[in-house]
């Protein structure tokens, strides 16, 4: 951790408005620098997909565990997905031991919402015997350093985890019904968008915060998140808090704002999704060269 | 799960691992195999490959991170701090210490709800800890040690009391020593340093017959009449000429056996201590000093 500075600690909002003043932020970026990306896929052993993604300092792990259970009797022919984010208290001091707090719930939500709402994934392509057997999906995302913008990490560590997710054949006996599993996992699940999001933080009705620091969250209003596919096309738009701003500057968000947000998360998708590739491609000739 | 979380997203009511029609070990109960290896290409005596990093989480205090072989703990240490209210009064100071378990860190995947065996880990962790921190210095304080499992192959504990000090030492906690430990494991009256977690389980099964063999007096087999056992000793090494912190041990091993494994393992302990004093040595040489205030 680095030394405290007094200032900062003492008069906060000051120490955080000098830099903006000066067109950057604590960190030393300007308002509209995201820090650097960096996936890698495959990292744990245990979990059927997994996918590792910083964003500067914060660190995001999601491990998809795959399970066999009976489709409910709504969708007969569909499968599940569950996300989950986990906050542990060891990432942050802001989060408390227990059950998960609002900001873990919400962000759950989230990503549910967007998984459902959206052509993302196949979901009939997850269930084995219509009515019998399906897969159910749990994808468990954990922060393992906080370092803000968990919509951002969170959201493409849950693709990238995805991406990776292969999963073993299931056999049925045609007399007996039981079932059995092939050794190698080789069947991968089709993902139709590979959703990206991008979030700023509203410091007020003038300036917005791209790919908002913890620092920059504790100071800042409230956030927008971009939700885009890759073609560009908009998926999911999400404001939260703002509170202060808002009484005060009615206008902090109009709809010229959410256009301007909208054609910067576009400006930074091709990079994105590249580093995303890259990833994939890495991890899939390392596995080629151990066979 | 009996019931359903109303905090996290839940799946179907019940759901089974695909673990349970395909086991993920080696079914056979063989240690060895012929070239005298384990199955993960090691020599009886030989330790999985181990890393060890300092302040790595940007948001506390001290941080490390451990890997054992591919088994990886986060540890995040805040505080010292005021104790919190509800806790009872103590003029020392206090440690918390939470484990928590990513669900996806084992073969079939855990309840993000604290179970017994986390509690159990955290517990044995903390006692860990407490022997090592000079709780006298900090009255009426409270530190927080924070570990994060996020994967499973073997020696946990160990890897989460090596992972702890470090964050602790990180975070300028005053210590008497650097805890750090070892697990070692008996099979059929063989040491192995360093258990993976497929010969963790093995041991656990033989345990269980042996269980079920001695309960049945008809029982004729006497093959596993060995030692079978495992041992995780955590020490403190130049603290008083060495001082063993916490040790836990499970299984039934002869005391003529007991002791070459805890010498084995405290062998172990003294090498891990090196690493993890090069890796503290090197963070201190690194550091960046506080810039001093112009006047």
């Amino acid at each position: 951790m680095a030394p405290l500075n007094s200032w900062e600690v003492i008069e906060p909002a000051n120490y955080f408005k000098s830099f903006v003043d000066q067109s950057s932020r604590p960190d030393g970026r300007d308002w509209n620098t995201a820090r650097p990306i960096s996936v890698r896929v495959g990292s744990i052993g245990t979990a059927e997909g997994s996918a590792t993604v910083r964003l500067g300092n914060t660190t995001i792990v999601c491990g998809v565990k795959a399970e066999l259970c009976r489709p409910s009797l709504e969708h007969p022919t569909r499968g599940f997905v569950v996300p989950n984010v986990e906050l542990y208290p060891c990432c942050s001091s802001t989060f408390k031991a227990g059950p998960p707090g609002e900001k873990a719930i919400s962000t759950s939500q989230f990503l549910q919402r967007l998984l459902q709402n959206n052509e993302i994934i196949d979901y009939e392509q997850l269930c084995v015997v219509p009515n019998k057997w399906a897969w159910c999906l749990y994808c468990d995302i954990l922060c393992l350093d906080y370092d803000g913008n968990l919509i951002d990490s969170s959201l493409l560590s849950l693709v990238a985890a995805l991406l990776h997710l292969s999963l073993p054949t299931v056999n049925i006996d045609p007399d007996t019904e039981a079932l059995s599993l092939s050794q190698k996992h080789t069947q991968k699940l089709t993902i139709k968008e590979r959703p990206m999001s991008t979030t700023f933080a509203v410091y007020n009705s003038d300036i917005q915060l791209l790919d908002p620091s913890a620092a920059d969250e504790a100071e800042c209003g409230g956030e927008v998140s971009v939700v885009l596919m890759e073609s560009g096309d908009v998926c999911s738009i999400r404001k939260t808090g703002g509170r202060q701003v808002g009484v005060l500057l009615p206008s902090a968000v109009s709809s010229g704002k959410v256009q301007g947000f909208i054609s910067t998360a576009q400006s930074r998708l091709s990079g994105i999704h590249e580093t995303l590739k890259e990833a994939l491609e890495l991890h899939a000739s390392a596995n080629r060269k151990e066979p | 799960m009996n019931y359903r979380d109303s905090r996290r997203n839940c799946g179907p009511e019940t759901a089974t691992p695909i673990y349970v029609l395909k086991s993920p070990f080696n079914e056979k109960e063989e240690f060895l195999l012929n070239d005298g290896k384990r199955s993960d290409d090691r020599a009886p005596l030989e330790v999985r490959k181990m890393y060890f990093g300092v302040s790595n989480i940007s948001q506390a205090k001290g941080s490390s991170y451990v890997e054992l072989g591919s088994t990886k703990v986060v540890c995040g240490v805040y505080g010292p701090k005021e104790m919190a209210p509800s806790s009872i009064f103590k003029s020392t100071g206090q440690v918390l210490c939470e484990v928590k378990v990513a669900p996806f860190s084992s073969y079939v995947r855990r309840s993000p709800v604290p179970d017994r065996q986390v509690k159990e880990l955290s517990m044995q962790v903390k006692d860990a800890l407490e022997a090592a921190i000079i709780l006298e210095e900090y009255p009426k304080a409270q530190i927080d040690v924070f570990l994060t499992v996020v994967e499973d192959s073997g020696g946990v504990l160990a890897a989460c009391v090596t992972a702890a000090s470090l964050a602790l030492c990180d975070a300028d906690i005053r210590m008497y020593d650097i805890v750090v430990a070892a697990s070692v494991a008996w099979y059929n009256d063989r040491i192995y340093l360093d258990p993976s977690i497929e010969e963790e389980e093995c041991i656990a099964r033989a345990g269980e017959r042996l269980a079920t063999s001695k309960s049945s007096a008809s029982s004729t087999e006497d093959e596993l009449e060995g030692s079978n056992g495992s041992v995780t000793v955590a020490l403190m090494p130049l603290y008083a000429n060495g001082q063993v912190a916490t040790m836990v041990m499970s299984g039934s091993v002869t005391a003529a056996k007991l002791q070459d494994g805890l010498d084995a393992a405290l062998e172990t302990c003294r090498k891990v201590y090196a690493i993890a004093k090069q890796v503290l040595i090197q963070r201190v040489s690194e550091a960046k000093l506080p810039e001093k205030l112009e006047d």
